[in-house]
């Protein structure tokens, strides 16, 4: 085990210097500089400006630089936010981004479990139509189609809810469900594919020739194996909550990561830009490094075969 | 009383296309410790005659006739009551060993759970009851092997794990669907010996279902063949194999000559099994009989006794030939 | 716990006819075909069905509710721009983003999968893992990268897109094309001397029509997320061409005073997107296609 942890932990590297390279070099060969934008500078303030962000230096030495500084955990300074480091924004604002995205994904999994499960049991009644369908709109109707209709209701119509900001238990339930719903959604269709698969297992049958009641070897024997795509999944939806939460922390106001990440976007502020993509891709890579880990523990079979 | 009468099993599933019927008109007895085997082609029933007296047919399926375990009806009675006699009265070893066990439990937890579910045995008595169970089935170091998964067993080990599990609350009666179909030849004996032996030993009645006549007729004291979801012929096993009195019976004992004689060609039942969803009128088999009389189409024959001269052995067959002898 | 199915035969029908009966079977599924049906149509009619152009503006007229009698259907936004035509021109990008983004990613998956799984071996392994390393990539946020790097180019949206979602596709055809490759018909080519290419176009594409159909009415939806996504942050198609993404946005603003900017294009893009996932799960339920994801 500890073997194969090492050995994963190893392979994350290449991915996470893929990452960093990629994101460099996309940047770099962009058409025009980041400062192109801004009013016409004389030649020679452009130049010290471009000194100063060692842009004058040949490109390799340059990301030799970058990936000096990203190891040490400093993606240098913004180019919009003079005089702040991109790694400062990040640890200011990423702890927002982090409640919001964990309220999601608890949610998400408390509620698609849930759901999976009990629609799996009772398979083709009211009740396992009913959600599969809702599970479907949940799919279907995007993150930012729904939140605005949601504030609408709730904020605006009913005025049970804040509309946007940062303030408070009461602000993280518009935000958090919507950006949950989605993952919820498909969690809870995994689920029930998954949880009808092992139903129509062969040892299902066997325990239930041993005597189990139908609850029983349901609890017993099919949590396990039911549960182990939705592990695989926590990976994706990973990435797919932070995604997510771009769009989301922009409609509710919330000064999280995904709300620089747009504003550097749309400001061409490219050391942020860099930073963030860098950072969630980490994320990423470490969320199913975890996810990896966690499945060898609880699958035998994979645990062996490391 | 015999241990299990049967009598009347009708096993149905309702479709967009119409009912159709698996098992039909089954009847037979199991004594204390006796052994039937019951043989036919895939699609003749008798895996759901098995699951059948097991309860653990699908939701969907219709059981009609009744199946009686030591006088106590089965058929209709509460799952409640059905889940205490499953694993502790009836036991059952299913076809394939590969996925018959639970891949993320140890096997030594999958034998435990029916001594604590039935036996009320702690988890530590469990424990060292299993183990006793693996070296009574013949599995090596039981000690460290029921810490084991599944997947560090061979298919026959497997197997011998899963009649361990069965036979761990001493079953009145074991159902063996297909126990070996899954192995390779050389474990197929030595877990078909295991069966015979440990049945013996522990008193339990045996019903083995195989389509190999062959194994069937060596392992079990009596033998029914099954065509159609229907009962074709049912008598000692030595006496259904040398006299064989059912065309259909005769039929597969010529295809077991040529695959042991190895004379050349196959012998081949001519003709398909027939389509449940539509199936032939009258008798099941008459479109592959060769000895097929005019009213076969019509008329279902009834099961009755075969009667030679002098003769008191309880041999039946559902046959208009014999009806014209 | 279905101890021992029924398996009857049936005789005479090809997979293709059963499927399509199962599918007619499936109410969800034919509703969902019908809507996107009508939608289509009028997505594509558009320009001769709105007595407006999208872009005309007319200031005099501006955020006006929808009505039948003023000659606009759905209202007009605060530059007097009628909602209707909007929505309907709206729908052609969306619509073509998630069809040519979805043929861009079908065609890399495909052939990247069915290379990988005829060829095996090292080959595979090493493709495989090409795949796998890029899955691990935080993708959303490298698209996000290119349109700020390479300004908003609608191609550069197409292909983007597409290169991202042929991931699964090819992880799909890979491990259908094992499965197939194990199967007497080409082994039976191999023998007769068929070349490797010839296989792969002659008999492995083929038989993977049932998974790509699927997946590709289930692509099509994500990608049109996708598009909708990017255009509601500003970053995907820019005026004057309008998509329902950026339709959504600018109606969210207005969203108090002149709901029916939010309301029509958010109808018109979660209808849509509902109609395809609803085919694609009929789809695959009809054609018995399991997803095979952990093939690898």
């Amino acid at each position: 085990m500890l073997a194969f942890t090492l050995k994963r932990l190893l392979s994350a590297v290449p991915t996470l210097l893929l990452v960093v390279a990629t994101t460099f070099f996309l940047i770099r060969i962009a058409p025009g500089g980041p400062f192109d934008s801004e009013r016409n500078l004389p030649p020679d303030i452009q130049a010290n400006i471009e000194r100063s962000y060692h842009l004058d230096e040949p490109l390799l030495q340059q990301f030799g630089r970058y990936l000096k500084g990203v190891v040490r955990g400093d993606f240098g300074p913004s180019y919009h936010y003079r005089d702040r480091d991109v790694s400062d924004l990040i640890a200011e604002s990423f702890p927002v981004s982090f409640k919001l995205g964990m309220t999601a994904l608890l949610l998400a999994l408390l509620g698609g479990v849930t759901a999976g499960v009990f629609a799996a049991l009772r398979r083709n009644s009211f009740s396992d139509h009913a959600l599969m369908s809702l599970a479907m709109s949940g799919i279907s109707i995007p993150n930012f189609v729904l939140a605005p209709l949601l504030v609408l209701l709730f904020a605006v119509h009913l005025n049970w809810l804040p509309a946007g900001g940062w303030r408070g238990l009461s602000s993280v339930v518009l935000p958090a469900f919507t950006l949950a719903l989605p993952q919820a959604a498909y969690i809870a269709r995994l689920t029930r594919a998954s949880l009808l698969d092992v139903l129509g297992s062969d040892f299902l049958r066997t325990a239930r020739a041993k005597g189990l009641s139908r609850s029983q070897a349901v609890w017993r024997h099919a949590m396990k194996p039911t549960l182990l795509p939705v592990i695989s999944y926590l990976g994706p939806a990973t990435a797919a909550l932070l995604t997510g939460s771009v769009v989301i922390e922009q409609i509710f106001q919330i000064p999280g990561l995904g709300r620089y990440f747009v504003t550097g976007a749309l400001n061409r502020d490219y050391t942020l830009v860099m930073g963030v993509v860098i950072f969630y891709g980490a994320l990423i890579i470490m969320m199913n490094l975890l996810v990896d880990l966690l499945y060898a523990w609880l699958d035998p079979r994979s645990r062996q075969k490391q | 009383m015999s241990l299990l009468e049967v009598s009347q099993l009708k096993v149905s599933y309702p479709t967009r296309d119409g009912v159709f019927d698996v098992v039909r008109d089954l009847s037979f007895e199991l004594d204390e410790a006796d052994s039937l085997g019951i043989a036919g082609e895939s699609g003749s029933g008798k895996s759901q005659t098995a699951l059948a007296i097991m309860g653990l047919l699908p939701a969907n399926a219709q059981v009609g006739g009744s199946i009686r375990l030591d006088g106590q009806e089965l058929i209709g009675e509460s799952e409640r009551v059905l889940d205490r006699l499953r694993g502790k009265s009836l036991a059952m070893v299913f076809q394939d060993p590969m996925s018959a066990l639970n891949p993320y439990m140890t096997v030594g937890r999958q034998i435990g759970e029916v001594l604590e579910l039935h036996q009320g045995m702690s988890a530590n008595e469990a424990a060292k009851r299993s183990c006793e169970l693996l070296q009574m089935t013949g599995i090596d170091e039981p000690g460290r092997r029921s810490k084991a998964y599944p997947h560090q067993f061979s298919g026959g080990q497997r197997q011998r794990i899963l009649i361990a599990m069965a036979l761990a609350c001493g079953p009145r009666l074991l159902i063996a669907d297909e126990p070996t179909t899954a192995l390779d030849v050389t474990v197929q004996k030595k877990i078909l010996e295991l069966l015979r032996s440990l049945c013996k030993e522990t008193g339990t009645a045996l019903i083995l279902i195989s389509h190999d006549l062959a194994v069937l007729s060596g392992m079990c004291r009596n033998l029914m063949i099954m065509y159609g979801g229907r009962e074709m012929e049912r008598g000692p096993s030595q006496r259904v194999l040398l006299q064989p009195t059912h065309p259909y019976t005769a039929a597969l004992l010529r295809t077991l000559e040529d695959l042991h004689g190895g004379a050349g060609a196959l012998a081949v039942i001519p003709g398909e099994p027939p389509d449940l969803r539509n199936p032939p009128g009258g008798c099941p088999f008459h479109p592959r009989c060769s000895e097929v009389l005019p009213h076969c189409s019509k008329e279902i024959p009834r099961t009755r006794p075969v009667r030679r001269i002098g003769d008191k052995q309880s041999h039946w067959v559902a046959c208009h030939l014999e009806q014209e002898q | 716990m279905n101890g021992g199915g029924i398996n009857a035969t049936v005789g005479g029908r090809s997979l293709w006819q059963n499927a399509g009966e199962r599918l007619r079977r499936n109410k969800a599924a034919m509703f969902s075909l019908w809507l996107l049906l009508v939608f289509v149509v009028l997505v594509v009619a558009g320009p001769w069905l709105a007595q407006h152009d999208y872009t005309q503006t007319n200031l005099s007229l501006g955020s006006t509710a929808p009505s039948l009698a003023g000659g606009h259907w759905f209202g007009t936004d605060a530059l007097g721009r009628d909602v209707l035509a909007r929505t309907l021109a709206g729908g052609r990008i969306s619509l073509l983003v998630g069809l040519v983004a979805t043929l861009v990613s079908l065609l890399i998956g495909v052939f990247w999968g069915a290379v990988a799984g005829y060829c095996g071996g090292r080959v595979d392994a090493l493709m495989m893992r090409f795949v796998d390393l890029l899955y691990a990539m935080p993708f959303m946020f490298f698209v996000i990268l290119l349109m700020v790097v390479f300004g908003r180019n609608i191609l550069l949206i197409f292909v983007a897109i597409g290169a991202i979602n042929w991931l699964d596709m090819a992880r799909i055809v890979r491990g259908q094309t094992i499965s197939l490759r194990h199967r007497e018909f080409i082994q039976a080519a191999t023998l007769m001397g068929a070349g490797t290419l010839t296989i792969i176009v002659r008999h492995v594409i083929p038989n993977l029509l049932g998974v790509v159909v699927v997946y590709v009415t289930l692509t099509i939806p994500q990608v049109m997320l996708v598009e909708s996504f990017l255009s509601y942050l500003g970053l995907g198609v820019q005026e004057p061409f309008t998509s329902w993404g950026a339709l959504v946005n600018q109606g969210a603003l207005e969203m108090e005073t002149a709901p029916w900017l939010l309301g029509f294009p958010a109808l018109f893009l979660a209808g849509t997107l509902f109609c395809f996932n609803f085919i694609g799960d009929g789809l695959r339920d009809a054609l018995d296609v399991k997803s095979d994801e952990d093939g690898w």
